[in-house]
């Protein structure tokens, strides 16, 4: 069993009268460490897992056990304190607080979490030493992005869990941005788990989960992941 | 492109979508308009309905009272006064009222069936119970009175009046009870009977009333119904009515006072006349009684003189007396003297006659002796003899020898004496017998014989001491001789013993004649001194009884001076008596006509008009709602701008939100007009809706909940609400201006950008540091989320102004409401607790008592604490044209002042000494008067006279105006000193007291005319202003209610905003409470900024509120009470706490997913 399980996973949404399946029992694993990239066309229920995975949604059927526990049972209030200190999240719209500087932005998350790291070594390690106190109004969206990365480490998480961390970056940026990723992965043994809709990408992954319409549709693993750096999209 | 279907729809759609938003400006326009229409509309009705009421119970316009009453030809003077359509005469009187044992003071109005139901019967009466009255005897009663139809009731008069000058009857049987209309409320009115005030009014028949003149009069004008009573319009025309009617009555008191007063004059002429014949009498009898005085006085001094003639007369006499007296003691002595000596020769001379006596005894017995003598010296010489005899005898026996013969012896024998017969015959026989032969014998018995007989001899006691020896003759003889002798000496002492013997006799003698001579003389002298004796006696006997004469006689004339001097005294007190009584008489006539001279300056010089507003049930309901009107003015207003800001801001935050949407069409072609209309007629269907509901709601509400607050006072059994159109039409177009308007303005600053930018999402506001971050001691000690938050609350200005407004509006509008509520209860807290501190005051007729009898009844007085007599005066204060009735006070005694009355400043409680040189004026009539310490103003007294005086000092005061003026000060200015007519009291123990048995008490006194205790003005204030203070919790809690609207909506556009902010944090793991907090702490934040900045606003807002409440006789509480900022704060952060708790389940409900789902 891996660091991240999940067991037939099912998740369906209401919409008036409209139900809609969003994930219909999938099934994968995450070992500890590894840097998975699960990718699938726009509505193929990849967000909705991560949702899942994150704690941000319940599920209606499976098992999620996330570091031996869980997470699928857990209630409301369980799952609050599991986002508190197991998951970090980057998404693909930053979501800084725009009234707080990269700084703050960081420490409005290490602010209520157990073991944080320091919030300006880990504003140095994504290269933003110098824009510390700027607003996010005033940062570039790269830049943006690697504060939402490093507000999500500063929590020091079991999880990494990224929404198209690049899906509003351009190219170059984005690239430096994934790099960052990766390089977090390798250096702390961080779990992350991306998703993207860029097939390119599931190069720099040790697993690959794709996604169709709910469904998994494979689950690669990759025994020589390559850096960013040599992957051209 | 115009508006289509699929517009139409998109617009219903956005409607049911935001349900929140659309309801929550509908509702905070209805309660901005219902609000604001309502209480607009609260006055108009309360006016109509009243209006209503009056016209259809023909409320008269005028009552006029004549001190004098009125005749026939004095109504219809008043009838033909232009404007006057009617003229309804009636009596009324205030007497006492008994029924269930218990007296109640009545005002009893005539009431005349005839006229009943008719056209023009004026202040018809309702009637609640039973019926009005038909015949003789049977009352309506005012229908607050619980007592029920068919009771026997019996009137009387006061003490000093006849209840028989005033009514036919005295019993009367309740047959209905009504209400008049000129009774709306609960005041009964004052009187001067009893303690003062009147308990109910009842109506009976006119035929029962004994008065010649009619007392009162009621007038209905011409064009009265034509006006809306209150009105301006009312006023003008009643005031130009009122000037004529007063000017008739100034002319027919004029002419009816110049009657009286001749008529005084008439009286003054024969008083006058009599005090002269009287005083003349008494001159006459006063000097009667001092001639009687000055005769008793002569008589009195004769009297004296005469009695000290007699006494010295007397005395004389009994000077004489004395000497009279003494001279018989003298006369006594020397009779006594002369007597002694009298007896002393009385006794020498029997002493003479004793010693004459002995002397003659001892002659007698010298004359027995010398016969003795001469006996023995017989006998001695017989013896001698004898012997000589016996020896003869013896011889001659001896002889007779033998031859004697018989005869010899015979003879001797026989004749012889020496021998005793017996022995002679015894011899003779035996010489006879034998003499011879017997002569021995014969012999013998001879010699015995005579031997015998000298022994016998012998033993004689010549011869005893004789010795026997020398018993012999010789011896004899010498014994003889000697005897003899001695016989012849003793005869010779005895002859000149009896020689002497018949000298001292004849001396004697001679003594005893002059004895007997002195014996007479010294009678004669006692028989002298006796007469004189008894002539004293008699001349002191005399004397005595002439003094006893004389005394009685003393004592009778002084008895008959005593007496008359009694009789005088009697005489005089009598006099003084007369003269006292006939002072008396006419002092009292002087009084009298004094009285009635006063009586007539007293009288005014014109009829009492009094228009609606002179009946306090019919000015008071004005006020009151005048009162509502003055709230009305600005508090809705204000109201009505804070729900128009917030729909503002709702309406601006639509816009926002839907500003991809508004891009979107613009992309798509629709225009401007077409797009900015949805929102127009969002806000307009949302507001008018509001707006709607809350005129449909207000209109009714408000008038109906005040009204019927007030209902509990005024007894006006009408409720008009009709629709008022003005303050529809005022309130809808506020309404739909404000948040179109608002719109418009939203939505213009869009509607000019490019569809693009507009289909970008907004770019957020950029972060910045807020100043407060320079403040680096203060920021570097916030902890993180305070930072957050503060940065939050500073970065989006437009919503930290509407929320702070939006706050401090409520806040605001709380405090005001809060602050009227003190305002109001100030004028009785402040007015009854601070600054009145007596209990009561006894209203004193100060012809009657004077000073000292106010302070004979009050010092004893257990009940009493502490007193201070007074002259209060109602006075006229001028100022800026306008007059002003202020209440002039002259305290007696400045330190019982000082617990009567507390003085102070209000602003620093500095306490307002009342100093000599000015007078202490309160705040209100201080700033009304526009003047300042040290200024000078003029009032007018009661007498019209005009004093000028100094501001000395200004005085929290919230009841009426008082000026306070020291009595040094009263005397300088008015040059006489304070005339006590009333006078405060503390008393001891105010919760064990009766008011009832102390009042009545007081009133026993002929001089006390009422008294009141502060305590039932103060609830009968309380009563009034009740109805206010209900009106401002009407007040409050639409305020309470919009402040919690503003706060929903404000906090819910505030997470609305924020949702992705709040999506988030969710997702980092915040808390529930924490994601609260990190929300509410803002809001707490706002809320604690508007809340402050809202205590300004309600300052300023309850200020301008009470300066249009404020009626001139009252100063409002200008501040509001600590506990009322501490309230409105803590109703503001409830109202807070209730929306946060409300909005944690929306937190709580933020779909994390869907909010962050990337911005579309």
């Amino acid at each position: 069993m891996g660091y991240l399980t999940l067991e037939n996973v099912h998740k369906s949404y209401k919409m008036g009268e409209v139900i809609i399946p969003a994930v219909r029992g999938i099934s994968f694993e995450v070992e500890k460490g590894e840097f998975a990239v699960v990718v699938g066309q726009s509505g193929a229920g990849k967000t909705t897992v991560l949702n899942l995975i994150g704690g941000m949604d319940t599920l209606d059927e499976g098992k999620i056990i996330v570091d031996g526990r869980d997470i699928s049972s857990y209630s409301e209030k369980m799952l609050t304190e599991y986002r508190r200190y197991d998951i970090g999240f980057v998404f693909q719209f930053y979501n800084l607080v725009p009234n707080l500087t990269a700084r703050e932005n960081v420490e409005l998350a290490t602010q209520i979490s157990r073991n944080p790291l320091d919030v300006e070594k880990v504003l140095h390690a994504v290269g933003l030493g110098h824009r510390m106190d700027n607003f996010p109004a005033q940062l570039s969206g790269g830049e943006q992005q690697r504060v939402a990365i490093a507000r999500a480490l500063a929590k020091n998480p079991k999880l990494l869990l990224c929404d198209e961390p690049t899906g509003a970056l351009d190219y170059e940026t984005g690239k430096q941005i994934l790099k960052l990723l990766q390089d977090t992965c390798r250096e702390t043994g961080m779990t992350v788990v991306m998703i993207t809709h860029n097939s390119a990408l599931t190069d720099m992954a040790d697993r690959v989960i794709r996604m169709k319409s709910g469904q998994v549709i494979s689950i690669e693993k990759n025994s020589n992941p390559v850096p960013v750096e040599r992957i051209e999209w | 492109m115009g508006i289509t279907k699929a517009y139409l729809k998109e617009l219903a759609r956005s409607i049911s979508r935001s349900k929140t938003r659309f309801f929550s400006i509908m509702a905070i326009i209805a309660i901005g308009v219902g609000f604001y229409a309502g209480i607009n509309a609260t006055e108009p009705d309360m006016v109509l309905s009243a209006d209503h009421f009056y016209k259809n119970t023909n409320l008269s316009d005028f009552r006029i009272i004549s001190p004098l009453g009125f005749e026939e030809e004095d109504i219809r003077n008043v009838e033909k006064l232009p404007g006057i359509r009617h003229v309804q005469a009636g009596y009324f009187t205030d007497l006492f009222v008994t029924f269930d044992e218990n007296s109640h003071i009545g005002r009893i109005y005539s009431y005349d069936p005839g006229r009943n139901n008719k056209a023009d019967e004026l202040n018809r009466l309702r009637v609640i119970e039973g019926r009005l009255p038909e015949k003789s005897g049977e009352m309506v009663i005012d229908m607050d009175v619980d007592i029920p139809i068919g009771t026997e009731v019996t009137v009387s008069a006061p003490k000093d009046a006849e209840l028989s000058d005033y009514l036919k009857r005295d019993t009367f049987t309740i047959v209905g009870k009504v209400h008049s209309p000129l009774y709306i409320n609960y005041e009964r009115g004052q009187t001067n009977i009893g303690d003062g005030s009147i308990d109910f009014y009842a109506y009976i028949l006119d035929d029962d009333f004994a008065m010649e003149r009619f007392t009162e009069l009621y007038l209905q004008t011409d064009r009265s119904k034509e006006h809306l009573a209150y009105t301006t319009a009312y006023k003008n025309h009643i005031e130009s009515i009122a000037a004529k009617i007063e000017m008739l009555g100034k002319e027919t008191m004029a002419e009816k006072t110049a009657e009286i007063r001749e008529e005084i004059l008439e009286r003054k002429r024969e008083l006058a006349e009599n005090k002269t014949t009287l005083e003349n009498e008494l001159k006459n009898t006063e000097r009667e009684l001092h001639n009687r005085e000055r005769q008793l006085a002569d008589a009195e001094r004769e009297l004296e003189k005469n009695e000290i003639k007699y006494r010295s007369e007397i005395a004389n006499a009994r000077k004489e007396l004395e000497d009279g007296k003494r001279q018989l003691e003298e006369g006594k002595a020397l009779y006594e003297e002369n007597y002694q000596k009298w007896l002393d020769g009385k006794k020498q001379y029997e002493k003479g006659l004793a010693q004459l006596e002995e002397s003659k005894k001892q002659l007698v017995l010298a004359e027995q002796q010398l016969k003795q003598g001469r006996r023995q010296l017989n006998e001695l010489k017989g013896g001698l003899l004898t012997i000589q005899e016996i020896e003869r005898f013896q011889t001659a026996v001896n002889n007779l020898d033998e031859t004697a013969t018989e005869e010899d012896y015979l003879q001797l024998i026989v004749a012889h004496p020496l021998l005793p017969e017996s022995l002679v015959e015894e011899l003779e026989k035996f010489v006879l017998i034998g003499f011879q032969e017997n002569r021995p014998i014969i012999n013998f018995m001879l010699t015995e014989a005579l031997n015998q007989s000298l022994g016998e001899i012998f033993r004689h006691p010549e011869f005893s001491s004789i010795p026997p020896e020398q018993q012999n003759i010789a011896m004899l003889e010498h014994l003889v001789e000697t005897t003899e002798q001695e016989l012849n000496t003793a005869q010779k002492k005895y002859e000149s013993g009896l020689q002497q013997f018949e000298e001292g006799q004849k001396e004697l003698e001679k003594a005893r004649i002059e004895l007997e001579q002195g014996e007479k003389e010294l009678e004669q002298a006692k028989k002298q001194l006796e007469d004189s004796e008894r002539e004293l006696k008699s001349g002191e006997k005399k004397l005595n009884d002439e003094e006893r004469k004389l005394e009685q006689s003393l004592r009778e004339a002084r008895e008959e001076i005593v007496k008359g001097k009694n009789e005088l005294e009697e005489g005089w007190e009598e006099f003084r008596k007369e003269k006292e009584k006939a002072e008396k008489e006419i002092q009292k006539a002087e009084e009298d006509l004094q009285q009635a001279e006063r009586d007539l300056e007293e009288i005014p010089d014109e009829w009492i008009v009094q228009t609606r507003e002179g009946n306090p049930g019919y000015s008071g309901y004005g006020d009151d709602a005048e009162r509502i009107g003055a709230i009305a003015k600005v508090f809705p207003l204000f109201f009505f701008l804070v729900a128009a800001l917030v729909a503002l801001t709702t309406m601006t935050r639509m816009v926002d939100e839907e500003r991809v949407q508004i891009g979107t069409l613009k992309a798509l072609g629709y225009g401007t007009i077409t797009i900015a209309s949805k929102y127009l007629i969002y806000a307009l269907i949302s507001s008018l809706t509001g707006a709607i509901i809350g005129l449909v709601v207000g209109y009714k509400l408000f008038p109906f909940v005040i009204m019927n607050a007030y209902g509990m006072m005024y007894d006006i059994p009408v409720k008009l609400m009709p629709f008022h159109w003005n303050y529809a039409i005022i309130s809808v177009i506020l309404a739909i201006v404000t948040t179109t308007v608002a719109t418009l303005f939203a939505i213009i600053h869009e509607l000019q950008a490019e569809p693009a930018t507009l289909m970008q999402p907004k770019a957020p506001k950029p972060g910045k540091r807020i100043f407060l971050e320079r403040i680096k001691p203060f920021w570097s000690r916030l902890s993180f989320s305070q930072k957050v938050s503060f940065r939050n609350v500073f970065r989006y200005k437009r919503r930290f102004f509407m929320t702070v407004l939006g706050i401090a509006g409520c806040t605001g509008l709380l405090l005001t409401g809060f602050g009227i509520r003190d305002s109001v209860n100030d004028i009785m807290g402040k007015q009854f607790s601070e600054i009145f501190l007596y209990d009561g005051q006894i209203i004193i007729d100060d012809d009657k008592l004077t000073l000292e009898d106010v302070h004979d009844l009050l010092a004893t007085n257990s009940d009493i604490q502490d007193y201070l007599p007074v002259q209060m005066e109602k006075i006229d204060v001028e100022a800026n044209g306008r007059t002003y009735e202020a209440n002039l006070m002259v305290p007696l005694d400045i330190e019982t002042f000082t617990k009567m009355i507390d003085l102070h400043e209000r602003t620093t409680g500095k306490p307002v000494p009342l100093e000599a040189d000015g007078v202490v004026i309160t705040e209100k009539l201080a700033k009304l008067l526009d003047v300042g310490l040290g200024d000078t103003f003029s009032f007018i007294n009661p007498e019209h006279i005009r004093y000028e005086v100094k501001v000395g000092g200004i005085a929290e005061n919230y009841l009426m105006h008082y000026i306070y003026m020291p009595p040094e000060y009263y005397e300088e200015i008015a040059n006489t000193d304070a005339v006590v007519n009333s006078a405060m009291f503390t008393i001891k123990d105010q919760e064990n007291l009766s008011a009832q048995q102390f009042k009545e008490e007081l009133l026993e006194h002929d001089g006390v005319l009422s008294i009141v205790f502060l305590s039932d003005i103060e609830e009968e204030f309380n009563d009034m202003m009740g109805n206010l203070n209900f009106v401002i919790i009407v007040i409050i809690l639409s305020a309470g209610a919009l402040a919690f609207l503003v706060l929903f909506n404000l906090t819910n556009i505030n997470i609305t905003e924020r949702i992705r902010e709040i999506a988030t944090i969710k997702v980092l793991g915040f808390r529930d409470h924490e994601v609260d907090a990190y929300i509410f702490r803002e809001n707490m934040l706002l809320t604690l900024v508007g809340t402050f900045l809202g205590l300004f606003l309600g300052i300023l807002f309850h200020k301008y509120i009470i300066r249009t409440m404020e009626i001139d006789s009252m100063m409002f509480g200008q501040q509001a009470h600590p506990e009322s900022f501490l309230w409105s704060i803590l109703l503001t952060l409830i109202f807070t706490l209730l929306v946060n708790l409300f909005m944690h389940r929306k937190l709580k409900r933020v779909n994390m997913v869907e909010s962050l789902k990337s911005v579309e």
